[in-house]
């Protein structure tokens, strides 16, 4: 199990089905809900430059209001990074797009990011966590 | 018979020397007999070997032989003679007339003393001329002809006589001798044509004759005649030219001094007002400063240069003209004007703008429909998404009611063909976006096997069998994933509309023809009625039979496919008899650069 995994959604409604198949699948021992994901970015940030360490994996949602996903990303790599491409730090970032975006460009764009572990297009089920699990790297 | 062997004849005859001059008194021949001086004297005049005090004898001799030709006058005169000195010799003058095209006078000189041959070498001369020469005296009969003369025009029973048929000959002469005054005409003998002259004339009996001399004028007739057609047809075409296009000349400063009538009426504006203006006059405001720039260096250069250019008439309203403009260069090469020919091409012009403006509409709408496609496969697909999750989580279903454990349970349904509509809208849609597609060699037998692997729970459950015939086909170039989608849809309708009760058979064969590929497979199925609307069956949401679930989508995402890889698809089908499914791709499918 892991120790400690962050959702990062605009609806809650769909936070509340994600958490409750988290919780259901037995994935983490921590969940830590965002609705807002510059806040969540924000905290995220300043808990790694504190070191007081990164999340296991961070679950995140691409269309969101504000920040989208790919920003969120984009931001996390350029802050959150030993400057390089595919540095150590950046190695230790494992982002998972859960997007209800089914669109191949979409899809593709996530193949380009080191962090990016996984796409899986909503909704989340017990399966898709019971896979992660068993290919986690 | 050569001029040259003429006066070498001449001279022999006559026991002396001949020489050919101009009317002017210049040596153009001379032959002597005994000496060779001719390269030493042609070109000099007759004057430089006269005596001082002859030349006024024989500038007046000159003068009637010019006015009498054929007509042999004498004089004594001192020449030069071999050893430089003066001597006085015999001189008879024969004007020619023409010979080979100049005015020629022939002079034959021989020492005086010697009375004999004078006659018979200037009558030798005569008779020897290419150029008919004749007396014809009005009862028709000849006082004398040349050979050319009588070949040309004498009677052939009475060689004393001229020819009938050559009457025009004998009225000119009576008209000269009835005016008593030269006149000239032409006059048509046999193939030739030539201009005849009269000369009235008395015998030694005091009787009246026309001398007739004719100048073969047919080549002459014909070259201008050949001139004159061109002139006309360079008229011709200049007046054509004219009618089609705008023609403007300018001097080298780009001052116009011409214009056609078309270019006053496309332009509006009258000759007066453009002659001593430039083109600027026209100018519009389309084309920047840099443009004109261009093409002024361009012709100043020496090349010609061609565009198309706006241009504004008086009106104010603007036309397209398509440009050529030449530069002409004087025989040193310097540039003294420019011919600028201007075709209309407004039209055109206007059809090329109205279709760039529906160009851009279009991709507009396009770029509208795939951000319709994104918002399709994400924002409507988000709430689907949400109702497909809560459903997942709810909880205590065993505790409902009957009743309310089949609402769920068609909520789940209902939910997932949404879902599942949403997801194949937003497939066609990709297929439709895709400009380029990615080709490989594709083996066909590895391919089918794929998707019958894909298939396999369906075949089992079916018992179908299929038969595979790749003899006259196993590879070609295509896209494996569209040809993989394409085999899959088919494949799997053959076997969801079996007939009930028989086992599915499928027979697939591909054979190759003139760069096709031509795939055909055939069923037992259930068939459809194609009688009404034959392309329906391809269309998107269509589905012939309400007996069987499907989503009518699969056929339309074939026909796509097909399409987009370069192929037509055509289908044979009656109820309860199968379908035959024909499929023609390129052999080598190239992609192509797709604008929508």
């Amino acid at each position: 199990m892991l120790k400690e995994v962050i959702l990062i959604d605009d609806e809650p409604v769909t936070n509340l089905i994600n958490c409750k198949i988290l919780r259901k699948a037995g994935f983490a021992e921590q969940v830590q809900v965002f609705d807002n994901p510059e806040k969540a970015y924000q905290t995220i940030l300043q808990n790694f430059q504190a070191n007081r360490g990164i999340p296991d994996l961070i679950f995140l949602d691409l269309n969101m209001p504000g920040m989208t996903g790919w920003d969120f990303i984009n931001q996390l790599h350029e802050q959150g990074c030993g400057r390089c491409s595919l540095c150590d730090t950046c190695y230790r970032w494992k982002v998972c797009i859960l997007s209800s975006s089914i669109d191949e460009r979409d899809i593709t764009k996530a193949t380009q990011f080191p962090q990016i572990i996984k796409y899986l297009p909503k909704p989340l089920s017990i399966e898709a966590i019971e896979k992660l699990k068993a290919n986690w790297r | 018979m050569t001029t040259d062997e003429l006066l070498h004849n001449a001279c022999t005859v006559f026991g002396g020397s001949a020489t050919l001059f101009d009317p002017y008194g210049q040596i153009i021949r001379h032959q002597s007999i005994g000496t060779s001086k001719e390269a030493k004297v042609i070109g000099t005049k007759i004057s430089q070997w006269l005596h001082p005090e002859d030349e006024a004898a024989f500038q007046v001799l000159l003068n009637n032989i010019n006015q009498n030709p054929f007509v042999p006058l004498v004089s004594y005169l001192r020449l030069k003679n071999r050893h430089n000195l003066w001597q006085y010799y015999e001189l008879c003058v024969i004007n020619l007339q023409l010979v080979g095209g100049i005015g020629a006078n022939l002079g034959l000189t021989r020492s005086s003393g010697n009375q004999q041959g004078l006659a018979d070498g200037y009558q030798l001369i005569i008779e020897e001329l290419p150029q008919p020469v004749m007396g014809l005296r009005p009862d028709g009969t000849f006082y004398f002809a040349n050979r050319a003369a009588r070949e040309l025009c004498a009677n052939p029973n009475s060689p004393e006589k001229i020819n009938a048929d050559n009457s025009p000959l004998l009225l000119l002469a009576n008209e000269a001798v009835a005016e008593q005054r030269t006149i000239e005409t032409e006059i048509q003998l046999r193939d030739k044509l030539f201009r005849m002259k009269a000369i009235p004339r008395k015998d030694e009996n005091n009787f009246d004759y026309a001398i007739l001399i004719g100048t073969d004028i047919t080549q002459l007739v014909e070259i201008e005649n050949r001139y004159l057609a061109n002139i006309e047809e360079m008229q011709r075409i200049r007046r054509a030219f004219d009618k089609s296009a705008i023609v403007s000349e300018t001097d080298h400063r780009g001052i116009i001094t011409f214009a056609n009538d078309t270019f006053v009426e496309v332009s509006g504006f009258s000759r007066e007002e453009l002659l001593g203006r430039t083109h600027r006059l026209i100018k519009s405001d389309y084309h920047p400063p840099e443009f004109f720039a261009h093409l002024w260096q361009t012709i100043r250069s020496g090349k010609s240069w061609r565009g198309e250019i706006c241009n504004r008439a008086k009106d104010g309203t603007t036309y397209w003209v398509d440009s050529f403009i030449h530069p002409i260069t004087d025989a040193s090469g310097k540039i003294t004007r420019f011919i600028a020919v201007r075709y209309l091409i407004t039209e055109k012009k206007q059809a090329e703008e109205a279709r760039n403006r529906l160009i851009e509409q279009i991709q507009r709408r396009n770029a509208d429909l795939e951000n319709f496609s994104y918002v399709l496969s994400h924002n409507i697909r988000s709430p689907v998404a949400n109702i497909l999750g809560l459903l997942h989580i709810f909880e205590g279903r065993d505790e409902l009611s009957d009743f309310n454990q089949q609402i769920l349970s068609h909520l789940d349904e209902t939910a997932a063909h949404l879902d599942e509509m949403i997801r194949d809208l937003n497939y066609i849609l990709q297929v439709r976006r895709t400009g380029t597609l990615p080709t490989e060699t594709i083996h066909l037998k590895e391919l089918i096997e794929k998707v019958q692997h894909t298939l396999a729970r369906e075949i089992r459950d079916s018992g179908a069998v299929i038969d595979v015939d790749l003899t006259n086909c196993t590879t070609l170039q295509s896209n494996p994933a569209y040809l993989h989608s394409i085999l899959f849809n088919l494949f799997s309708n053959a076997i969801k509309y079996h007939r009930p009760g028989k086992i599915p058979l499928l027979k697939l064969s591909a054979r190759k023809e003139k760069g096709e590929v031509i795939l055909t497979m055939q069923d037992n199925g259930i068939g459809m009625d194609l009688s009404h609307d034959p392309e329906r069956i391809f269309g998107l949401y269509t589905r012939l039979t309400s007996e069987k679930q499907g989503k009518g989508i699969g056929l339309y995402l074939v026909k796509e496919q097909v399409t987009a890889l370069g192929g037509t698809i055509a289908v044979e089908s009656k109820p309860g008899k199968g379908s035959t499914f024909t499929i023609r791709l390129p052999v080598n499918y190239r992609a192509e650069e797709v604008f929508f």
